[in-house]
């Protein structure tokens, strides 16, 4: 049987080796493959967050564990690059925590290297300075934080402030020597060929902080060889390209914003209308894999190819390239199990998985060209390798029964029917009338709109609103008369300002001496009582219409008047 | 000759042959180098192919007018023990084989890494004992001591002259 003829539906995966008592977790930013050792025989090196509670850099031989080394810190990101051009082209390993990035070669640490700290305020070392009691301290420092923003202030003055109060005091005698330098925190890390697309050249490193800003590391001399400010927090990046020739990097900001920085000019890319949990860059298009369950897919000028519906929340996507089959897949894997194959928008496999990957990474491990190495919520360890025969079409048959391709989706377009095309005729010939039908019809019901508004205004006797409760009396027989209105404030936490209660009234029947009553701040529960005097003009019984007012009609009451046609004669 | 890269088929082939012209450097081999020695009477030529997972498409060219196969095996590399078998599977299945009566000689190879498997392992791994209609037997090697290597290549040799006779 050759390759061609054999069914479509094969796996096109080895299951190599598996290990469920591997018990590693981490993250996919803290995995990577790289040949350690210049002896062509890839590793794969994890940095093992370890339960939280001792962090370990691992790295994997084969299908054994052969180096082990305690961090003293959980990791950020941990990545492998040459660090010189020496030979036998030993690889580095690079673990960013916090604020250092640990190198580490033939398994033993090599440098320290530190983003260097940003310079706080003055105004906040003067403060620190001057002040000496915890509780002041702690006040002025929190109008400060409310003036500039908590994630300006320096890390002391952040740490002080987060803190129980029992231990400030302590805290404050201890620190007080190295305030107003802010602690820079690495968000995520990336690695860019310098001289050249060689797997064995050397990698610059670049580092995204908390502070939006983003540093530029040599690791032949470990020193920073270039900087940029960024508009925002970069919490996901990409990287392609030689630094030293031509490079593109894709940046994921934490507000959603994408922006590329391509020979040191940084541009936006488009507003994602959610978060990015993951960032690839195949030929020339930027996919990213999305918070709200879609995959999207951009150019680099912002235009859109394609969104697609993830069948779950992703949580890591990577790329896998396949030069001699001239593919280049997506790997997605979720929060609840499976991991997805695409290519481009269409999915071209589902490896199916017990439990969800957590961490994944793609590329040659061993004497591997194609491996797939995946870490599954219980800390199985699970190599697939690719088999020769390997073969991806877009047309597989998914499991998930709802799964639609955008282009596949059908409208239901309706038969053009002899009516539609009689309409369509006329409205061709007769659009100008058509249009200022059209607007004069519109005109109309906003006038209709209107009146009837008006009508419920004035038609509608208690406008319900439960905060407020009105009662009113009249007193007398005429042709002098008193309308009394008590309002009282049923509400506790609304405060009622700049009412005014006035009247709607028959001018010809009465007169009244005071038609607007301001209405004092009302306090809760308390009754307030608002006199006018009224004469009547004719002897004939009307009603008033007593109205409270802010900007809009709050209530309305409607009072019948006595009869005074005896009085006035 | 056949079996994955690095597994050790150069080296053994070098071995093989008659000391004077031994390789003296070897490099994983690009496509497939042929060699011609004289071994206890019998006359190889030995197709010497790459294992290189883009070139392995190269061995079924040769499938048809081979007498006999040798199938190296790095029992050290446990990860792609499953690749190999993977391949195996599809020589066995392959039409200018399946049919045909040709001696199988698999070569645990790295018996002298300390992590290396048992030729017993391997054999149970591989399922050989499911081909039935094929002469095959499994030996232990190292092609840097040479050990294991003179029984293989013997029973070897043996097979292909039976085979010769029926002929
Ligand atoms: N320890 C050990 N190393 C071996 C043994 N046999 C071969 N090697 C080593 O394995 C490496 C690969 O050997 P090759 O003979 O080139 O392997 P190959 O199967 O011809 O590889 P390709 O030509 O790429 O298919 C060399 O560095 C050998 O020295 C063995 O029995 N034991
Ligand atoms: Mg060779």
């Amino acid at each position: 049987m050759s390759s061609a003829d054999r069914p479509k539906e094969e796996n096109p995966w080895i299951d190599a080796y598996s290990d469920p008592k591997a018990d590693l977790q981490t993250f996919s930013t803290c995995l990577t493959l790289s040949d350690l050792n210049a002896d062509d025989d890839h590793k794969l090196v994890i940095g093992d967050i370890g339960n939280g509670i001792q962090s370990k850099l691992k790295v994997f031989k084969g299908t054994s564990l052969t180096a082990e080394l305690p961090l003293l810190t959980q990791p950020t990101a941990v990545k492998c690059v040459h660090t010189d051009r020496n030979e036998p082209r030993v690889a580095g390993i690079i673990v960013a925590t916090g604020a250092n990035v640990l190198v580490y070669r033939n398994c033993r640490p090599y440098f320290k290297f530190s983003v260097p700290p940003q310079e706080c305020s003055g105004l906040e070392v003067e403060i620190w300075n001057e002040i000496s009691t915890s509780e002041q301290l702690v006040k002025v420092l929190k109008d400060l934080s409310m003036e500039m923003g908590f994630s300006n202030l320096s890390s002391p003055s952040q740490n002080l402030l987060l803190m129980s109060p029992s231990h400030r005091e302590e805290y404050i005698s201890s620190k007080l020597h190295c305030v107003a330098k802010k602690q820079m925190v690495i968000t995520c890390v990336t690695t860019l060929n310098k001289y050249a697309s060689s797997e064995r050249d050397v990698s610059v490193v670049l580092l995204a902080t908390e502070s939006s800003q983003l540093f530029i590391m040599d690791p032949e001399t470990f020193t920073i060889i270039n900087e940029f400010q960024l508009p925002d927090v970069c919490c996901n990046m990409y990287a392609t390209g030689i630094y030293l020739v031509e490079y593109t990097l894709i940046l994921a900001m934490r507000s959603g914003a994408l922006y590329s920085l391509r020979i040191k000019h940084l541009k936006f890319i488009t507003q994602l209308m959610t978060h990015t949990v993951s960032l690839l860059m195949v030929s020339h298009k930027i996919i990213t894999a999305n918070m709200d369950s879609t995959m999207s897919c951009y150019n680099l000028k912002g235009r859109k190819y394609w969104t697609i519906n993830l069948p779950d929340n992703p949580l890591y996507m990577t790329g896998i390239p396949l030069p001699n089959l001239a593919l280049h897949l997506t790997a997605v894997c979720f929060s609840r199990a499976n991991i997805n194959l695409y290519n481009d928008s269409s999915l071209v496999y589902v490896i199916a998985t017990q439990e969800p990957i957590h961490s994944m990474v793609f590329g040659k491990y061993g004497q591997e060209e194609h491996a797939l190495i995946t870490i599954a919520s219980s800390g199985t360890l699970d190599i697939k390798l690719l088999k020769r025969t390997a073969q991806f079409s877009n047309d597989y048959k998914t499991v998930q029964k709802n799964y639609v391709k955008p282009h596949e989706i059908k409208f239901l377009v309706p038969k053009k029917s002899k009516l539609f095309l009689e309409q369509s005729l006329r409205e061709r010939q007769k659009c100008k009338e058509m249009h200022s039908w059209f607007n004069h019809s519109w005109t109309n019901m906003k006038v209709q709109v209107s009146e009837s508004y008006i009508d419920a205004l004035h038609s509608a006797n208690v406008v319900q609103n439960e905060a407020l409760r009105i009662i009113v009396e009249v007193f007398g027989l005429g042709p002098r008369m008193k309308i009394r209105t008590v309002l009282q404030n049923m509400s506790q936490n609304i405060m009622p300002m700049n009412y005014k209660v006035t009247f709607i009234y028959d001018a010809k029947l009465y007169k009244i001496h005071q038609p607007v009553v301001k209405v004092p701040l009302m306090v809760h529960g308390i009754p307030y009582s608002l006199e006018t005097l009224v004469t009547c003009q004719t002897a004939v019984a009307g009603v008033v219409q007593v109205v409270v007012v802010s900007t809009k009609v709050i209530l309305s009451a409607t009072v019948n008047m006595p009869d005074s046609a005896g009085i006035l004669e | 000759m056949v079996g994955l890269n690095n597994s050790g088929k150069s080296t053994i082939v070098s071995l093989l042959k008659s000391d004077g012209d031994r390789n003296s450097e070897i490099v994983p081999t690009i496509g497939l180098n042929i060699e011609h020695f004289r071994y206890q009477q019998v006359l190889f030529t030995m197709f010497d192919m790459s294992g290189q997972g883009k070139n392995r498409y190269l061995w079924e060219r040769y499938y048809k007018n081979c007498d006999g196969i040798i199938f190296v095996i790095d029992s050290s590399d446990r990860l792609r023990l499953a690749v190999a078998k993977e391949e195996l599977n599809l020589l066995l299945q392959h039409p200018d084989i399946s049919g045909r009566k040709v001696p199988i000689l698999f070569l645990a190879n790295k018996m002298d890494v300390r992590e290396a498997l048992s030729s017993v392992k391997i054999a149970n791994a591989f399922g050989l004992e499911k081909i039935k209609d094929k002469p095959w037997h499994i030996f232990a090697t190292s092609a840097l001591t040479g050990e294991g290597l003179q029984n293989g290549i013997e029973w070897f040799t043996e097979q292909l002259s039976q085979s010769d006779l029926n002929n």
